[in-house]
């Protein structure tokens, strides 16, 4: 028990140092958050630039100059097939995601086994074809043996292999949740590269390069591997077969492969620092008399993938962002990022302008400056790319990526002066991401929910054509709410429903596609005892027929005879400020204000998300929590949220006023009580006034 | 005594399972509850479309796979196999509707609404033979 009882201990503790995406929302500790997430990538990629320095040093030594540029177009292309097979398994990322909502947690293992097969096969394909190469050049005439080049290219395409397996494995859980393992792990097959190169050189020359390309992508493919497959279980997942069947490639159909290429090309982009090194190889190759740009790029490519490394620590919060109630933070989340954007951006062009000044201190400082804007753009192009990325914008991003491959190659083919590209590719990167964050954000194109909070249906009926409004209340005594909703969703296509309180449905249908009152009492199994339907008319008057008629709920009516002044949010937030002094306010739209530090424990802060986003549809959940959350949330869209210690006095009555102005903002005008509309429209309406 | 309660089941010493007296009579109180709320909606149909959703609410009502199916429907339809219970459950289920239509008490009301015309005209199930069609199916 005591094993046990310190275990807990143990991991409660550690859970409390690591910082949680949740917390840095809601507690205002997003920096906190993004040091921890972005320590390791820096860490990284100061290692990963002291190793391509040691490549190169070592490979001048044994290969001239001239020779380096073949060699560093296989890093450069093993780079972009990477980020290609990266975007390819966002359809598995999607698909997993898909059957654990579905409740099908087990075909999440078929699922990832199928695509394990499909990387194996497709890595398979061009370590075959190097082998080829290599045996064609051996039956050559005068051939002396395997060449540097076919060991290297051969090296990059097993490491290409081993990281495609390995990062498919690990997409699957990373569907669900992040894979955490020790900082050590991470920089481990670096480590074993940097050991190869530097104890290997003496023994095995040039040779120890590709040894060392391969051993280390094996070990950290088995640690990836490794973390992964315990992952999976946390998941509560199956783990998949480590080696799966050949023919389990058959269960990807065809769309999803249509729609795997579709999201690898758009993900191509991502790795724009390996198309910027094809091009300046070809532009400005390595050469022994003068140092040339392609060189310091490729020393310094890990430091400048800041710009562009950093936004991929934080793809699974962006993608994770849409889905309960974290929806409403999503602009806190984006104000977040685009702060690190830039600070990721100056640290990556001071650290990279610093470390080339060291490695290089004869080349001059003006030329490297060029890389200074080209961070800023490129750190603010990833950020908005991902963002697309997991919006499932894709037309957007094919088009920014052909437009941004384009114009390098016509750089290239120019052959324009090295910083001439590299200021090319700067502008280009600028204009697309400022198209790219200016173009509206659409989106999916999804049917919309049949079943919706009130203060959502209330804007849907505003909007909505000539409709029949329905007013149905049921016997609690046969059948819940809930289920009597699910009930009416699944007979009735094409109705829009809502709830209030326990036994009142709304719902609206345009007028072709509305139920008859035998249709609803039929789809309803006979649990309704009271009917109301209203002649067709538009939606924007329908509720005032509802009112004349006396069936609405007591509160809706309340809130659509509401006096403008009682629901403005500004007068509620002056209101609340003055009567709960220890309160706070959360203004969602503007970023602003966040909760008292230990007012909510770590512990429940999912549970306070489920408050909110229930608050949000206008529903309750009796939740224990320490506070008491009050939401402002017209159409459903959650803007202001009031918090205040638990069982305040008044506050309850300060909730209901909220309600009411959620309510109200939904279906009128600032301006525009309900009579009105009903003078307007033409009728006697008899609004019963509380 | 030819039976007893166990576990929530009226086991027969004929060999047959049954369901128990209370949730007999809850099931029909819920039916009756929902019929006749739904009478009274339906005031402005006909008589033949009347007839027809009160019996596809009683045949939902004992629908296991509906949501709003009453809680022994699955009870029904998988473990009782007592014919003579359900035999006499089809009969009740009936008169009820009957009851309903014609607003008459008792089985007069199948004078107007027969059992045989209910199930042809009006599509209303039968827990029997429901039971009949599964037993064949698995055999």
């Amino acid at each position: 028990m005591s094993r046990v009882a310190n275990w807990l201990r143990s991991e409660a503790k550690r859970q409390a140092r690591r910082p949680d995406l949740v917390a840095a929302l809601l507690l205002g500790q997003g920096a906190g958050y993004a040091r921890y997430r972005l320590g390791f990538v820096l860490v990284r990629l100061l290692l990963r630039t002291a190793l391509h320095a040691l490549e190169l040093l070592f490979l001048s030594r044994a290969i001239p100059f001239e020779y380096l540029a073949p060699l560093l177009s296989y890093r450069a292309l093993a780079a972009l097939a990477i980020s290609l097979h990266w975007g390819a398994t966002e359809s598995l990322r999607q698909r997993v995601r898909e059957v654990v909502q579905q409740h099908q947690p087990a075909s999440a293992a078929r699922v990832v086994e199928s695509w394990l097969s499909a990387s194996v096969l497709g890595a398979a394909g061009p370590v075959l074809i190097v082998i080829a190469q290599i045996a064609y050049a051996l039956r050559a005439p005068g051939s002396e043996g395997i060449s540097l080049f076919h060991a290297y290219a051969l090296g990059c395409c097993l490491r290409l292999g081993f990281d495609a397996y390995a990062r498919t494995y690990h997409a699957g859980v990373f569907a669900l949740r992040r894979v955490y393992r020790p900082l050590a792990t991470l920089l481990l097959s670096d480590l074993c590269e940097v050991a190869i190169i530097v104890f290997g050189f003496d023994a095995l020359g040039a040779w120890s390069i590709p040894l060392a390309t391969v051993g280390a992508g094996l070990v950290d493919a088995i640690l990836t591997v490794y973390y992964a497959r315990r992952a999976y279980p946390r998941a509560r997942l199956r783990s998949p077969r480590l080696l799966p069947r050949p023919l389990a490639i058959r269960a990807l159909d065809w769309s999803t492969c249509k729609r795997a290429c579709v999201q690898s090309l758009a993900n191509a982009g991502m790795q724009l620092d390996a198309w910027l090194l094809l091009a300046l190889v070809y532009v400005d190759p390595p050469n022994a008399t003068s140092i040339s740009f392609a060189t310091i790029y490729y020393v310094l490519r890990p430091l400048l993938g800041l710009a562009t490394h950093w936004v991929r620590s934080f793809y699974f919060d962006l993608s994770r962002i849409d889905l309960g109630g974290l929806a409403a933070f999503r602009p806190r989340l984006l104000r977040l990022l685009r702060r690190v954007a830039l600070s990721c951006a100056l640290l990556g062009a001071v650290l990279t302008l610093s470390v080339a000044r060291w490695l290089w201190p004869t080349f001059g400082l003006w030329p490297l400056l060029w890389f200074a804007p080209f961070f800023v753009a490129r750190a603010v192009f990833a950020l908005a790319q991902l963002e697309a990325f997991a919006a499932r914008r894709y037309r957007e991003l094919l088009v920014v990526t052909g437009l941004l491959a384009a114009g390098i190659a016509v750089l290239a083919w120019l052959a324009l002066p090295a910083p001439i590209v590299v200021l090319g590719s700067t502008l280009s990167l600028a204009a697309s991401a400022l198209w790219l964050q200016l173009r509206p954000r659409r989106e999916p194109a999804a049917a919309p929910a049949q079943v919706v909070g009130l203060a959502e249906w209330l804007s849907a009926l505003r909007g909505a054509g000539e409709v029949r409004v329905g007013v149905l209340r049921i016997v609690r005594t046969s059948a819940k709410v809930s289920t009597v909703l699910q009930q009416l969703a699944a007979a009735q296509a094409g109705v829009r429903l809502s709830r209030h309180g326990r036994e009142c449905v709304l719902m609206f249908a345009p007028v072709q596609l509305a139920p008859t009152r035998g249709e609803l009492v039929a789809a309803a199994s006979g649990t309704l005892r009271q009917l109301w339907v209203s002649e067709p008319c538009h939606g924007s008057g329908a509720l005032a027929l509802a009112c004349s008629a006396g069936v609405l709920p007591e509160e809706l009516t309340r809130a659509l005879d509401a006096r403008p002044e009682q629901a403005d949010p500004d007068a509620l937030e002056r209101d609340f400020v003055a009567a709960f002094p220890t309160g706070r306010v959360l203004d969602l739209a503007a970023g602003r204000g966040e909760l008292a530090p230990g007012s909510v424990p770590r512990a429940a802060l999912g549970t306070f998300l489920r408050q909110l986003a229930a608050a949000s549809r206008q529903h309750e959940l009796r939740a224990r929590l320490s506070v008491d959350v009050a939401v402002y949330a017209p159409h459903g869209q959650a803007q202001l949220v009031f918090v205040v210690p638990r069982a305040l006095p008044g506050f309850a009555e300060f909730r209901a006023r909220v309600r009411v102005a959620s309510l109200r903002a939904s279906y009128l005008d600032r301006s525009t009580p309900l009579g009105q509309v009903a003078a307007a429209l033409g009728m006697t309406a008899r609004l019963t006034r509380s | 005594m030819s039976s007893f309660d166990y576990l929530g089941v009226r086991c027969e010493f004929r060999g047959v399972t049954g369901l128990k007296r209370d949730k007999l009579r809850g099931l029909l109180r819920d039916i009756r509850t929902r019929l006749e709320a739904s009478t009274r909606l339906l005031d402005a149909d006909d008589e033949a479309l009347r007839a027809r959703t009160l019996c596809s609410i009683v045949n939902d009502a004992l629908d296991a796979r509906r949501p709003l199916a009453h809680p022994v429907a699955q009870a029904l339809r998988e473990y009782v196999d007592d014919r003579g219970q359900l035999r006499d459950l089809d009969f009740k289920l009936a008169r009820l509707v009957a009851q309903t239509l014609s607003r008459r008490s008792g089985v007069r009301a199948l004078r107007t609404y027969p059992p045989r015309k209910l199930r042809q005209q009006a599509g209303l199930g039968s827990l029997a033979r429901a039971r009949d069609r599964s037993q064949r199916q698995s055999a």
